[in-house]
């Protein structure tokens, strides 16, 4: 059976706790222990407080894992929460371009060729941004 | 004339329908400025990854205590630590865009066109042939009617957001907050130990007065340290639950989303992540 992210904390946890329990009995008994013993006890220590990191570094790899697949469905919806916004934001570029357009009515009836290039311009400046 | 007479009931009721309309298009209209303020929070709270490094500098942090016959095993660790980093930052970076979109959704400017409709208002107005009241009168009504469909449309988009986004977003907070508490905070209580354990070994070993009074404020000093981090984490952890309790309500009341109820609950929310994530900062 695999192993989840939470039975490793807990594991991390465990190691924790006997890295503990053998720092507690060192300094107890730092009298009567040999400097030699001393050494040995704490080289224990750390051997077990690492052994406690390392299992938390694989419970995040496991948590990491576990979330995937929540973390692909996520992106789907900002994709199309962008997308949402992007068409609301192009309600108001198309109010835009219409009124470019009823500029270049104006002008295309009012028989002013510099007026037409000029409003022309406009059409073209307005539909430009608007999506493909 | 009798023509003119037997069409006045016909205009009012004509009247009265396009009154009806307008007015049930318009109360449709709601501000939901406190979903976007708890979006907008929740996305700068995404934003801090402080923590992540610490988590990533934890080995080399334990170097300065750890006998050198561990360093090598430290290095290790650091390496498999730092290939987690991408993972762990893609999390607050998609918790964050995630806030930003629903935020952007839930501005009320998305859907206010009146801006643009007043410019093509003028250019009618310049127009020949074109009364300025009736122009007018068209303009005011188009910016109520483009603003109440976009507005209704918006609506639906946040629903179908908040509805589809709310499973895995719970998952991938539940997943942090797991990550923050359980192996930021294990970290804490390592290195409460490795302090500890190295001052300790030392103090035991000195005959030294005045270099026992040193190492004891030193190990203070590291001690006050760690537990002003470990306070920053336990904030994080409670900023985290609070984001997902928030969305939690907006997927319970995503039906009406303008409930007086909910958007009172949004602003206690935003007011809470403001007031932790100014205590984590300040750590």
């Amino acid at each position: 059976m695999a192993l989840t992210a939470q039975e490793a904390f807990e594991l991390s946890k465990q190691f924790r706790d006997f890295a503990i329990t053998l720092g507690n009995y060192r300094f107890a008994n730092w009298q009567t222990l040999s400097p030699l013993q001393r050494r040995d006890i704490e080289d224990e220590e750390w051997s077990l407080i690492n052994a406690s990191s390392d299992m938390t570094t694989k419970a995040v790899g496991l948590a990491l894992e576990e979330s995937e697949s929540s973390l692909r469905s996520i992106t789907k919806s900002i994709t199309k929460a962008k997308q949402a916004i992007k068409k609301l934001q192009t309600v108001k570029q198309i109010i835009n371009v219409a009124a470019a357009v009823v500029g270049l009515g104006a002008a295309i009836i009012s028989k002013d060729p510099g007026s037409i290039a000029k409003n022309a311009k406009l059409v073209f400046d307005a539909a430009a941004i608007l999506p493909a | 004339m009798t023509q003119q007479h037997a069409s006045l009931p016909f205009m009012k009721i004509k009247v009265s329908l396009i009154s009806l309309l307008l007015l049930g298009l318009t109360q449709g209209c709601v501000d939901l400025k406190a979903i976007q303020d708890f979006a907008n929070i929740s996305a700068e709270s995404a934003e801090y990854t402080s923590l992540v490094d610490n988590y990533l500098d934890f080995p080399n942090r334990q170097k300065r205590y750890q006998p050198e016959n561990q360093h090598a095993h430290l290095d290790t660790m650091a390496q498999d630590r730092l290939t987690q980093k991408s993972a762990l930052l893609l999390r607050h970076a998609m918790i964050e865009e995630y806030m930003e979109a629903l935020g952007k959704l839930a501005t009320d400017e998305i859907v206010d066109q009146s801006e643009e409709l007043s410019q093509l208002t003028t250019t009618l107005q310049n127009q020949a042939g074109t009364k300025p009241a009736e122009t007018e009168a068209f303009g005011k009504i188009a910016g109520i009617l483009t603003k109440a469909v976009s507005d209704s449309w918006r609506k639906s988009q946040l629903q179908e957001l908040i509805e589809q986004s709310n499973g895995p977003l719970q998952i991938i907070l539940t997943s942090l907050k797991q990550i923050v508490v359980d192996a930021f905070g294990g970290d804490d209580q390592n290195e409460q130990f490795a302090i500890h354990s190295y001052y300790r070994t030392l103090l035991a070993q000195s005959n030294d007065p005045a270099g026992k009074a040193a190492l004891a404020e030193w190990q203070e000093l590291r001690v006050a340290a760690l537990e002003d981090h470990s306070k920053a984490i336990q904030a994080y952890g409670t900023l985290l639950d609070t984001i997902s309790e928030g969305h939690q309500q907006l997927y319970d009341e995503r039906k009406d989303l303008a409930k007086e109820q909910l958007l009172k609950q949004m602003k206690q929310s935003v007011k809470e992540l403001k007031d932790l994530l100014k205590t984590i900062k300040k750590i």
